[in-house]
Order: structure tokens, then sequence, then C-alpha cells
């Protein structure tokens, strides 16, 4: 079973939030034309929390998820993520800071075709330095927790669109990092199989996983705990789960 | 003929872009998206053209400067006939004019060999120089162009000597300066009149020598320097000649040879006219095809690279564009559409590649030939000038060629990646695993068996038939794998079939006991080479699951290269092409490198072989010969064994043309002395050593002993055109009298050109006076320094025409020529490696491309930019590595069973030159880090979150 631990750095009983941004602005400039993909973005997210993204499509929701897990620079703004100022790191610490930070599920699954379901979920363990036996174990021990500990050995091609998501997931949990982002993780799955990974995503989020999930679709972020509306780069509105 | 072809393929890819414009749209803007990699694509082809173009030019070259020799030591001369009277020669000359025949010239000349010196402080000497006696007014006018003959004026006086530049240059002479002249023992003091050129008449030549050390001397010099001589039995006797100039100018004139010949015949009544023009012609074109050949076959190991990469591009082409093809297909195009369009690709790359490819081979054929022309040139007296020529025919034949390959490549490719299945290809869903094979796959196989066997069998004790040797067994074991791949595995099937292959080529060539190499074709190494890189490529993918997991054990926390070490094994098919591409090239290098060494490393051997016993090779002049014993009255000679030498025809039962050799006829002396090492595996029966061959040479009126590379001419391996126990002929090309002479054994080396031994009873019977006693092996005192005695015996016996060369510096000065030809083979080949390099780097930079969206993810997961660009840079480096490693040790293999079976010959030592190869997989390393440093240092820069988003 996995278990995740709530800060609470300030003693004051409410915990610190893991990630925090204030003003963070994106724009992208293609020739002579750009666009403000993040206007004055700001947000915070608790520990524990399953913060649910939506919006149309352009609206900023992957701009979002890129920027505020430090995939991508920012224009102006600030990152912090568990205390750290994500943005003012070198390239290599803030990618050690995501191996040990954040995790990451993406639509397209986008698993390393040539490496096994194992040799995949264990890569973020190996980058934090764990030894090879204990990440291969631990690599496992977390593929059966998704499901598929009977599947370990196939390649992604081997493997339906569901199960790839869910060696996705099996890797973004790994690293028992602070924070998942999950980028419209049903997507590419039938309404059965998506079912099944955001009831997983749930059930992740009740052993404590801190959760941003990115979804045009209404159904899926209306499960969340905290949904983010956005629209032109913008936060519309945020609602509480029942609120919406 | 493979102009029109290259003509009609492009013609085809022209017709296809006007006729299908969305093809046209589809191939134009994927050829020229990204311009980078279009020219790295268009680099790696054009080289193959570069070295196909290169190597006629190669051949033109030679060809020219063979031709030039034509002009300058012939000219106008397109037959000679020899006489025994110079009445005889002036008569057949009159008789000649006076006909119909199709002929511009005839005139008689004379002629005696004879040495030329100056004296005074700084004495020089040309011992090997010839005495002319014509009639220079008439010869003015010979052959019709005054300007092709080199001399003009009338004949010289009694003191009086017209010499040619090559003389004035040995002699260090001038107009009006005196030298000596002596033959059959007379000396002759002359003032220099003229100086000729070397050119037609003026350089009349037709020795071995390519300069012409001529001396036009007043009529009767030669018969009263005749009347003194004492035994002319023992003097070569004047030649008496009757040179004939065919209508038309000095090349054309050639085609008529035919005729002439016929009509001399029936004029003069002579049989023994040497077609001297036509042969030397011949010749030059012989050698410039062989050479064309020669380097063609060593540079078909970086055309075949090239190709593989034109495969490679094409396939990771379509490996990228998997989806869209799945969708074009969707939409309603037809699998021959894709191909078109790939065809069309492919023109718009061959087309460039095939320009810029022949214009870089004429680069490379001037490259060659700068390098080469001191190696030609490095042979003293018979040093060719290699002066640049190329053929437009040359050029043409280089860019069909290149043409030709491009396109059929990229055709036979694209038949293969157009078979996408739709669905997959859309979704990008891999191809699934095939169990059982198509039946049109155990066909095909079958047929490949049945064509191995057929192959194989009538290759065996076919000469010809190495092709079918070769191959025939690969043939056979790959053809059945899909046949039996049911009952014991694909996987199974295809390393047992490449070990054999492996073991066949290595040792395939001592089982058939030298079926491989026998014809003497050099394309017989090429196959070989390519048989043992492909079986080792495949045995090398079959095994990549166990390479990978011993990876996996050793360098499990090593990520970078766990990541670098997936791709290549996974993708076998690409891998094995890159390997094959790296291997091919690295073994042909390697594999020259090792012969160069081997062969430099092997002076004392050669000496020994050659010089058995003696120490200092003699020759003088067959006019005015020392004795033996005069040689051995010099200080430091030990003993000297005297050679009754000259060049006569020979015939072979596979060269039934007479071809001008040397010959010796030896005595007692020469075998108890020390003969020369006779190659072991060519004693005739009832033979089982050298002694005993020697000892039967003397005794057997009717044996001969021949040297190696015996008849042949030009570069290139050896063609064996006798062997033990067969019949030669040789003949007197004065008389014209002929004997059969039985071949008992073969001598191992012969730098020194001594030819075919005969006992000198044997040899003087055929030949008589054209045999002189004029060479001579000379042994020294044990503590004598041969090289002074060389100094001593040409100081003492210049008015005989010696030339004394020690015989260890003459092979030293042999492999030294062999040994730069080497170097030049290693730079040609080099070429080749550059292929390799430019598709590593083709190859790398498609991979990155190929792996911007997983190169995101890891970055996402924490990969840092440095691992990401490490993966990639252990990516190549190991499959580069890889590549050295099989071309080295498969280079080692080869070089090490030819070299032991005897093929180089006998006692060879093998020997690995380690710090060389080490050095040449160095620079193939560093230059395929160099390569990858690029596009790794891409990869690792790409932003994560836009190789996320973006997947193409």
């Amino acid at each position: 079973m996995l278990a995740y631990e709530r800060t609470d750095v300030s003693g004051s009983g409410v915990p610190d939030p893991i990630l925090v941004a204030k003003g963070v602005r994106k724009t992208y400039r293609t020739g002579a034309e750009s666009v403000e993909a993040l206007k004055d973005l700001s947000i915070s997210v608790q520990p524990g929390e399953f913060v649910g993204v939506m919006g149309p499509s352009g609206s900023g929701k992957t701009t979002l998820l890129n920027c505020l897990s430090g995939l991508d620079d920012i224009d102006s703004g600030e990152v912090w993520v568990q205390g750290e100022l994500i943005h003012s790191m070198s390239d290599a610490r803030r990618s050690t800071h995501r191996a040990k930070e954040m995790g990451f599920i993406f639509q397209s699954f986008n698993l390393i075709p040539v490496f096994s379901a194992a040799e995949n979920v264990e890569l973020p363990l190996l980058l934090a330095g764990v030894a090879p036996s204990e990440a291969r174990k631990r690599a496992v021990a977390t593929l059966d927790r998704v499901g598929l500990g009977h599947r370990i050995s196939h390649r992604p091609n081997e493997l339906s669109g569901g199960e790839q998501q869910r060696v996705t997931v099996a890797r973004a949990l790994a690293g028992e990092p602070s924070l998942v982002w999950a980028d419209e993780p049903t997507g590419n799955l039938d309404s059965e199989t998506a079912g099944s990974i955001v009831e997983l995503l749930h059930e992740l989020n009740r052993d404590g996983l801190t959760l941003v999930l990115v979804t045009h679709d209404r159904a899926i972020g209306e499960t969340a705990s905290r949904l983010v509306q956005m629209r032109d780069g913008e936060v519309e509105a945020t609602s509480l789960k029942g609120a919406v | 003929m493979i102009l029109a072809f290259a003509v009609v393929l492009l013609g085809v890819a022209l017709v296809l872009m006007v006729r299908r414009p969305i093809l046209r749209r589809l191939a134009v803007r994927d050829a020229t998206r990204r311009p980078g990699e279009t020219v790295l694509v268009i680099a790696g082809s054009l080289l193959g053209t570069a070295i196909i173009t290169g190597s006629f030019i190669v051949g033109d070259t030679l060809d020219a400067s063979i031709t030039a020799t034509a002009t300058q030591q012939l000219g106008p001369v397109d037959e000679v006939v020899m006489f025994t009277s110079a009445e005889e020669a002036s008569a057949a000359a009159e008789a000649l004019r006076a006909s119909d025949a199709v002929v511009d010239g005839a005139i008689a000349m004379s002629s005696a060999r004879a040495a030329l010196y100056t004296t005074g402080s700084e004495p020089k000497a040309e011992p090997g120089a010839r005495l002319i006696e014509m009639d220079i007014e008439a010869a003015t006018s010979f052959g019709g162009d005054p300007g092709q003959t080199g001399v003009d004026g009338s004949d010289p006086a009694g003191d009086e000597v017209f010499i040619t530049q090559d003389v004035a240059l040995a002699l260090e002479v001038g107009v009006g300066d005196e030298i000596t002249a002596s033959l059959y023992g007379v000396e002759k003091r002359l003032r220099v009149e003229r100086i000729f050129p070397r050119l037609g008449l003026a350089g009349f030549w037709t020795g071995f020598e390519t300069i012409s050390p001529n001396a036009f001397v007043a009529p009767g010099t030669i018969a009263a320097a005749l009347e003194g001589q004492q035994d002319p039995s023992v003097r070569t006797p004047p030649s008496h000649l009757l040179l004939v100039s065919n209508e038309g100018d000095v090349e054309d004139g050639a085609v008529l040879t035919d005729r002439v010949t016929r009509e001399i015949e029936e004029i003069t009544g002579a049989t023994n006219i040497d077609p001297v023009k036509k042969d030397r012609l011949d010749s030059a074109q012989t050698q410039g095809d062989q050479f064309s050949e020669f380097f063609l076959a060593i540079g078909a190991f970086a055309v075949i690279a090239g190709i593989l990469l034109l495969v490679q591009i094409f396939v990771m082409l379509a490996e990228e564009r998997k989806s869209q093809l799945g969708m074009l297909r969707a939409v309603g195009l037809k699998r021959s559409d894709l191909v078109r369009s790939f065809y069309m690709q492919g023109g718009i790359y061959g087309l460039p590649a095939g320009i810029f490819g022949t214009l870089l081979g004429i680069g490379v054929g001037w490259a060659i030939v700068k390098v080469a022309a001191p190696i030609f040139g490095g042979f003293g007296d018979f040093s060719l000038d290699l002066t640049f020529a190329l053929e437009t025919s040359s050029l043409i034949a280089g860019f069909s060629i290149g043409v030709v390959i491009a396109l059929a490549t990229v055709f036979l490719t694209s038949l293969r990646i157009s078979r996408v299945n739709i669905i997959r290809a859309i979704r990008d869903l891999p191809e699934p695993t095939r169990i059982r094979p198509r039946k049109r796959s155990m066909i095909a196989g079958g047929v490949v068996a049945i064509l191995g066997v057929m192959s194989l069998l009538s290759g065996l004790g076919n000469e010809q038939g190495w092709a079918g040797v070769i191959v025939g067994p690969g043939m056979i074991a790959y053809g059945l794998v899909p046949l039996f791949s049911r009952v014991v595995g694909t996987h199974r099937l295809l390393i047992g079939a490449s070990i054999g292959s492996l073991a066949w080529g290595a040792f395939g060539n001592e089982i058939t006991s030298g079926a491989f190499y026998d014809s003497g074709d050099i394309f017989a190494f090429v196959l070989v080479g390519l048989l043992l890189n492909v079986a080792a490529v495949i045995l090398l993918t079959q095994l990549q699951d166990a390479i990978g997991a011993v990876v996996r054990r050793f360098g499990a926390k090593r990520l970078s290269l766990r990541l670098g070490l997936a791709y290549p094994l996974a993708r076998r098919f690409r891998t094995g092409l890159t390997l094959a591409m790296f291997s091919l090239v690295i073994f042909t290098m390697v594999f020259i490198s090792i012969l160069s060494n081997v062969f430099s490393g092997q002076i004392d051997n050669t000496v020994k072989d050659e010089a058995g016993g003696y120490d200092i090779l003699v020759d003088s002049l067959g006019t005015d010969p020392p004795s033996a014993a005069a040689l051995e009255g010099v200080e430091g000679v030990d003993r000297a064994a005297t050679l009754y030498f000259g060049t006569a025809q020979f015939t072979t039962p596979r060269s039934r043309d007479p071809k001008p050799w040397t010959t010796s006829g030896v005595d007692e002396t020469f075998v108890e002395i020390g003969p020369p090492n006779l190659t072991d595996d060519d004693l005739a029966e009832g033979i089982s050593n050298d002694e005993q061959a020697w000892a039967r040479l003397l005794e057997d009126d009717e044996a001969a002993i021949v040297p190696p590379f015996f008849l042949n001419e030009g570069g290139g391996p050896s063609i064996e055109y006798v062997r033990t126990g067969e019949q030669i002929t040789i003949i007197d090309p004065v008389t014209g009298k002929s004997a059969e002479r039985t071949v008992i054994a073969m001598t191992d080396d012969d730098s020194a050109f001594s030819g075919v031994y005969m006992n000198s009873d044997s040899l003087r019977d055929v030949m008589g006076a054209q045999v002189p006693p004029s060479r001579f092996y000379v042994s020294v005192d044990g503590d004598a320094d041969a090289e002074s005695v060389v100094r001593s015996l040409q100081g003492e016996f210049v008015r005989n025409g010696v030339e004394a060369v020690t015989f260890r510096s003459r092979i030293e000065d042999f492999q030294q020529g062999s040994l730069q030809f080497f170097r030049l083979m290693q730079g040609y080949l080099a070429l080749g490696l550059a292929v390799g390099i430019a598709g590593i780097g083709v190859v790398m930079v498609r991979a990155v491309r190929e792996r911007r969206r997983q190169v995101g993810v890891l970055r996402s997961l924490g990969f840092r930019p440095l691992m990401i660009g490490t993966a990639f840079v252990i990516e190549s480096t190991l499959t580069a590595l890889t590549g050295v490693v099989i071309g080295v040790a498969l280079a080692i293999v080869t070089a090490r069973q030819l070299i032991l079976n005897g093929e180089f010959g006998d006692g060879i030592e093998f020997i690995v030159p380690w710090s060389e190869l080490l050095i040449l997989a160095a620079i193939s390393m560093v230059a395929s880090l160099l390569a990858t440093m690029w596009p790794a240092r891409q990869a690792s820069q790409i932003p994560p979150a836009v190789a996320l988003r973006i997947a193409d």
C-alpha cells in the first residue's frame, strides 16, 4: 500500500502548499505573431489535493501544466514547488528536482518503446539513485499496485492502451513524488478504460497522492476535489467538489 | 548501355513527376523540408559515384600514360621484323616500299647494346645504351609525319654521335662533349653532335624500360667493332630490323596491323613479325582496365556501404512517416503510388548525387594519380610518367552507374517499405511477429538453396566459377532457414547459417584447395569480404538479446548506457545495416593494413628466398660481358655464377599469344652456390624438395622453372598462366625457333626478373647468341660489405656496362614501392570510411528527430540534458565500435588464413600491426563520435515541453 505524507512546515495546522504559482506569464511567439498562453496566473495546490484543470481547447491548460511543473520556462512570475523556486534552478538541478518531486502522466502514454513495463517504471527510481535490484523490486510492486503485476516484462507495443496508461501511472508513482501531473490521461482511451484509470487515480489520491489533472472532459473534471476553470490563459473560476 | 539505363530510370522519375503532381508534391516536400539532412543524404550517396568515377579515371590515366610511351618509344613504327643481316633488312624495306602495301614507311636499322661513358674527374656511365645505325635522312620522313620521328638532318660522321635526351641526362653531356662507346670489347671516342628527344625513331625502344638510351652512329661503326670479337657465340649479335609504319597516324595505324602483317609476310617472306604498336596499345588498354578494376574492387566496399546507407535512410524515412503513409493509403493512395513517391524522392537525391559524385570523382582520380605518380616514377629505367587523363566516357559511365545504383536501391527498398498495414500504420502499431513463415518466403528460400547448390557444384573444378563456390554454401544455409524454421526455429537457424557462412568464408578456400582465389580475380576478395561481414552482422543481431541481458546485468545503474543500448538492440534491421556499413569498410582497411605490414616485414625472408646464397646481382652488356673469373678477381667477391640471360617469347596453355619474358640459363655453379627458393606446393611429381628440382633442371633439357607473376602485366593480383607439370613454348624472337619445355617448379620471388630458368644448354639450344652470359649472381666474402663490392664492380667494369645491385637493396626498393601502393589504397579506402561516418551522422540525426517525444518524456522524468546527449553518443559509439570490432576481427582471420595458406608465397610470417590497427580504430571512433556530437547536442537541448507537444 502506498502512502503519502501531508506536510505542515509552518506548524499552523494547515499544511503548507506543495505548489504555489504567482503571477505566471507565458507568451508563445511565432514569427511576428505572439500568443499569450498564461496571463498573470496564480494558483496553489495543497498536499493531498486532487486539482482538476478544465477549459476549452487553447485555454492554456497544458501550458499551465508545463510551466508549473518546470517542463517549460516562464516569462515572468514565480513557481514554488515544495518550497523551492523551480525556475531559478539550473536545468540540471531542475531535472533532478523533477525526478524527486514530480510524476507525469501523459495523454499518449509516452512510454519508452524499447524498454519493458518494469524498465519504464524503474527509470525514475534509478534516476533518483536507488540500487538496481531495489528499483526493480519497487517497480514490480508499483505495477502490481496498478494491476499489471503479470505484464512486467512486456514492451509497450505488447500492451493495450489502458495497460500502457497504467504503466504510465506506475511510472509516475514509482519515485513516490510529492506531486503528480496528469495531462488528459484518458484522452486516448475508451470510456470504460478511461473510467478505470480515473478510479485508479482517485484511489491513489485517497492514499495521499497530490494530483493535478488537466482534462477537457467535464465528467472527469468534476470528480476532482477542486476544479480550476481556465479561459484564454486565465483562471476563470475555481470551485470545490460539490459546489460545481 | 549503362547511360541509356540511367537515362531511362531518371526519365521514369521525371515522367512520374510531370504526370502525378500530388506524388511529386509529396516527394519534393519530403526531400526539401529538411535541407541539412538532404545534404547529408546526397553527400553519403555521392561518394559511391565518386569512387566509381575515380577508378575509371585511374584507368584512363594509366592507359594514356602507357599509350604516351608508345608515341615516345615507337612513334610511327607499327611493326618490327628481325633479320639476321643488315642486307636482308634493307632488301625487305625496299621491297615493301615498292609494293602497294598499306604502309607509309619501311626502313632498316641495325643496333647493338653498348656502354656509353664519360671520362674525367666525375665519370658518368649509361651501361645499357644502344648504338643505332640508320639512314637518318630517310628516317626523317618515315611515316609521313616528320614531327613524330624525333630525328632530322643527315647521318653522323665517323666520330660523331647523335644521342637521346635520356643518354644526355645520364652522362650529363651536351652538344660538343666527348663520350666513349664500348661494345664487343672495342672502345670508340665519339663527339656529341645532336641531342634527339625521346620520340618516334629517335626514342625507338622495345624493351621493358621506359627510357630510350639510344645513340645514333655512322654506318659501319657496329660492324667495325664486331670484327674484333673473340667468341661470337657468347656475344649478342647486332639486331637487324625492318621498321614498318602503317598508313594513318601514330595510334590509328595499329588498326591495320593484321593486314600489314600479312602483306609483310607475302612481300618479304618473314614470319617473325612483331606488332609492337598494337601490343603496346593493347597492353595500355589492358593495364588501364586492370587498374580500373583493381580500384573499383577495392572501392566496391565503399560503394556497398553507400548502398546500405541509402537503404537505411529510406527505411528510416518510412518508419518516421509510418502514420503519414497509413493516412495516405487510407485516403486512397495505392501501394504503387507510395513506391512512385519514394522513387521520385530517390531521383531528387540521385541526380545531384550523380552529378556532384562525378565531379568529386574527378578530384578523387586526380588525387590518386598525384599520389601514385611518384610510386610509378620510382622504378628507375622502368618508371612510368603518370599524366592525369580522363575520358568523357569514364565520366558518363561513373555518373550512370552511380545513378542506376541509387535509383535501383531506392526502388527495391520502396517495394519493401511501402508494404504497410493501413490501420497499424495510422495507429503506429508494430508489425506482428510472424511465427510461421509465409509460403512465398518458403518458396523463395527453397529457390535460393537450390541456386546455391547449383552455384557450388558448377563452381567446383571451374576456375571461373569462384563466385558460386564462395556464396553457394551461404545461399544454401540461409535459403533453408524459412523451410525449417517451423521445426527448429528461425533464431537458431539464422545463428547456425551465420556461423556456417563465417566458417566457409574463413576456411572455404583451404577446404576447396584454393577455389576462391585461383582465378586471380580481385572481386573474389570483395565477395568473401561481403559474405563474412553479412554473416557476422546477422549473427550479432541474432545474439542481441543475450548481449542486452549482459549489459542490463552489468550496466543496470548507468541509465545513459542502458538507454544508448536499448535502441540499437531493439531495432535489429537498422542496426544491422549500420553495422554492416561500418564493418565492411573497416574490414578492407584493416586487411590492406595487415598485408602492407606483413610484406614490409618480410625483407629478410624475401632476400633469403630470392637471393639464395648470393648477395649481388650483376648485369652487363650482352655485346661485351665480363667473365665470372674476372668478377671473382674483385676484392670482396667470393664467387660469381654466370647466367645466360635474355628475353624470349613464351606461350602457355592459358596464354596462346606469344608474350616476351626474361629467361636465364644456369649451370652447376649457380646451383652449387645457392639458387633461389622454390614454392613448396608447386613442385612437379617425383620432386620433393628444392635440391631435387634444381638437380632435375640441370640434367633435363626439357625442364623449366618459372617465376611467380609469369607473363602477368600491369597491377592487380597475379594470373596463373601455367602450372607445374604443364608445357610452355619458348620462341626466339629473331629466328622464330621454338621449343617445348615442361614446368617442374616455381620460384618464390623474382624481383631480379631472372625469369624462366633452364639449364644453359637447353636455353642456348633455342636462343643461341640471343642469350649471352651477361648476368651474374655474386656472393661476397663473409666480412666484405656488399655495397662497397657493388661500387667496386661498377667502377672496374664500366666498359662492360656492368650494373650491380645488392639483392637486399633491390628488394627493399620494390617493397618500398609496394608499401606506397598499399598506403595509396588505404587513402582510397578512407573514402569508404567517410561513407560510414556520414551514415552514422544521418542515422543519429534521424534518430533524434524520431525520438523527440521520448526525449521529452525522459526529460520530464528527470533525465538531465547531459544524460540524453550521452545516451545518443553511447548509441552511435557502440554501433561504430561493434562495426570496428567485426571488421578488425574478420580481417585478421581472413588475412591470417590467406597468409598461412601460402596464397602470398611460402614462409611469410603473419604479423598483426596492432598499433596501426589501434590508430585506425581510434580515427574511426573519433570521427563517428564527431558525427554524433551535433545530433546528440540537439537532442539534449530539446525543451521537454516542446518535445512533448510536437510529435514531429
